[in-house]
């Protein structure tokens, strides 16, 4: 029997609390080991994901700004245990998943999925459309193949695509077309989360709009918690009901989307918003140039990580990483001066 | 109204390809004032990027090829320079920067070599005289530490300081304009920033006028004069931008504005975004009229049969669309 098959499961999530913690991270490190010269010592690290912890809860979508080597993907692929922790603790609905046994992680597998970037990387050229969609269903050996089939149809109408494609292959497509191959994907096994890296970010300004009116569709039908990771804070702002601003691996700031984005705590967001460009001449707005370039990961300055470009610098953020503290309800920064 | 440096007047390049010919820019006319930053948008296949391309003669041919139009700068019709003139003004009188540094460098040279080839080719300079010439650009635009800097390969520096590196390149000789194609696409956002920045400045500072190829209208909205939009081969739209940014005329770019999730102004995850329909057209099928006609919401039955001229219909504002002229069904 298909029991993953209905599409109509958020009716019966509904009645939950919305409160209800689905995914439950806590201080995650990934430390990548680089070989530095020619006889690589191993003892440098990449600091990739720093002490990262946040909660999601049930129907939320949480989003995960930052620039590029912040590690946010690396906290993405850490939450879908595709690469294995420095340290920290990942629950999913108070389950630890680095514990689970391959034949445990299979069966979480159909609860968390993602959706990749790039659509013309992600899918593998010499499937079809109607092969790439079924073969979850097939690895999770749900319903007849009848049954898969139907499935399968029914996902490419959600995602707004002719079910008769199904014979064709990812080159037919355009590139939004792919992304919503790849949510169709993502939707194949009835997740309860989806991690979306980056999903709209190579597709063109017209297009984006579509693909991300799609993603909220889906996330409102099937009650879907998502960690949707970008570094574009437009988009960010769009679809999040909370966000989390990382650097050099660490959380500097999280708190409701609203929130954060009219009173930025951190110096850093407050840089990162006045350095997004407004499409509209007549706005002037307050520039707040960061100097310099982001520090190396290998060797992480002491102190606060932002310090040596932050234009709100003080001699005391020297002595000590400041930890994540709350400092207006539900809106946590990680900057002495924050208040 | 400051004077043309550059005006293109019907300019077509095509590609030949297995599926047939692609139109990449059909027909197009643009106007660099003297001075000025003209910001080009469009998507991908719009045609902008093979526009300045086509400028620069760097149109790869076969399969390429300018089929018609003239590149009129300072007088003198580019297109129809022999190419050891035209390498007289390519890098030295009209300078290009890329999207991507790191493939536009050259990785086994050290920055300063490639900036001193181009001071020594077109200024004749001296190796030493190159040398500290480029020691200054380097400083000029912002690399720490320049003179250390000058002997660094391209891999040992960060995206944002490769991208200084072409910008000092561009501006070697001094030339009167720049074409950036999509100069702050691969960047962060707070290095973007400082791009923009430091391109603004040096404009003012060298007097260059400056072509900005961007899908981004937010940069557009920031550092252009004057802005062209263009669609699959074709401009649909231009004009100064403070106008084109307050009276978007055609379809196309009132879409385009209406599509962009905005933070400043966002009501955030209940609303919907207002996208715009299907896709852009293959460029290789025939087109009857209006490029726009399949994905517009306001078309006429006259939109799909024979396409609009660009005219003007407010002043310094013109838009290629049959409905913005008053045109009813």
């Amino acid at each position: 029997m298909m029991d993953a098959g209905t599409l109509t499961r958020s009716d019966s999530t509904r009645d939950e609390s919305a409160e209800t913690t689905l995914l439950s991270v806590h201080n995650l490190k990934k430390y990548f080991p680089v070989r530095d010269g020619l006889f690589g010592q191993k003892n440098l690290r990449v600091h990739a994901v720093d002490g990262v912890s946040f909660d999601l809860k049930k129907g939320e979508i949480l989003g995960l700004v930052g620039e590029s080597g912040c590690g946010k993907s690396t906290t993405g692929r850490l939450i879908l245990r595709l690469l294995k922790p420095t340290a920290g603790e990942i629950r999913f609905m108070g389950e630890n998943i680095f514990k689970a046994d391959a034949r445990r992680l299979r069966e979480l597998r159909r609860e968390m999925q993602i959706i990749f970037q790039d659509p013309y990387a992600s899918l593998n050229p010499r499937m079809t459309i109607g092969t790439t969609l079924e073969e979850p269903l097939i690895i999770h050996r749900i319903g007849t193949r009848k049954e898969r089939r139907d499935r399968v149809r029914q996902l490419l109408e959600k995602v707004g695509l002719d079910p008769d494609v199904v014979n064709r292959y990812p080159h037919e497509f355009s590139g939004g077309q792919r992304q919503r191959i790849g949510v169709a994907r993502a939707l194949a096994l009835n997740p309860k989360l989806i991690v979306a890296d980056e999903p709209v970010s190579s597709l063109d300004v017209s297009i984006q709009a579509q693909v991300i009116n799609l993603l909220q569709d889906i996330q409102e039908e099937y009650a879907l918690s998502m960690i949707f990771i970008a570094h574009d804070l437009n988009v960010v702002r769009h679809i999040s009901d909370r966000v989390a601003v990382m650097y050099l691996g660490r959380i500097v700031e999280a708190g409701p989307a609203p929130d954060l984005y009219h009173q930025p705590l951190h110096p850093y967001t407050e840089a990162l918003l006045a350095a997004i460009p407004i499409p509209d001449p007549n706005i002037k707005r307050n520039r707040i140039l960061l100097e310099g370039d982001l520090p190396s990961p290998v060797n992480l300055p002491p102190g606060c990580r932002f310090y040596s470009r932050c234009p709100k610098r003080i001699p005391d953020c020297l002595k000590e990483d400041p930890p994540l503290i709350q400092i207006r309800p539900a809106h946590w920064a990680a900057c002495i001066l924050a208040k | 109204m400051n004077p043309a440096v550059l005006s293109i007047k019907n300019l077509k390049t095509q590609f030949h390809t297995a599926e047939g010919v692609v139109r990449a820019v059909d027909g197009i006319d643009l106007t660099v004032r003297s001075g000025t930053v003209l910001g080009v948008v469009g998507e991908s296949g719009s045609g902008k990027s093979v526009t300045a391309l086509s400028v620069m003669r760097l149109i790869p041919q076969p399969p390429g090829k300018i089929i018609s139009g003239e590149v009129v700068f300072n007088g003198l019709d580019l297109l129809t320079l022999k190419e050891n003139e035209m390498q007289k003004i390519r890098g030295k009188r009209i300078a290009m920067i890329f999207q991507e540094p790191m493939t536009s460098l050259n990785p086994v040279f050290t920055i300063g070599n490639q900036i001193s080839e181009m001071l020594r080719l077109h200024l004749k300079m001296s190796r030493k005289d190159a040398r500290t010439r480029t020691i200054e650009l380097l400083d000029l635009v912002g690399i720490p530490s320049a003179d250390r800097r000058v002997d660094d390969y391209p891999h040992q520096l960060s995206g944002g300081m490769r991208q200084r590196v072409m910008i000092a390149m561009a501006i070697s000789c001094n030339p009167e304009i720049v074409l950036a194609d999509e100069p702050t696409t691969a960047l962060d956002v707070t290095i973007q920033a400082q791009i923009l920045v430091l391109l603004e400045e040096l404009r003012k500072r060298l007097g260059m006028s400056l072509v900005l190829i961007s899908h981004d209208l937010g940069v557009i909205a920031e550092v252009a004069h004057d802005v062209a939009i263009m669609y699959a081969g074709r401009i649909v739209e231009e004009a100064g931008t403070d106008e084109l940014f307050a009276h978007p005329l055609h379809p196309y770019t009132q879409g385009l504005l209406a599509s962009l999730p905005r933070f400043d102004t966002s009501g955030g995850r209940r609303e919907r975004l207002k996208a715009i329909p299907g896709t852009v057209p293959k460029m290789t099928e025939n087109m009857h009229g209006c490029r726009f006609t399949p994905r517009c919401g306001v078309a006429i039955p006259r939109c799909s049969q024979e396409e609009p001229p660009l005219k003007e219909i407010r002043p310094g504002h013109r838009v290629r669309c049959w409905v913005a002229f008053g045109e009813t069904s």
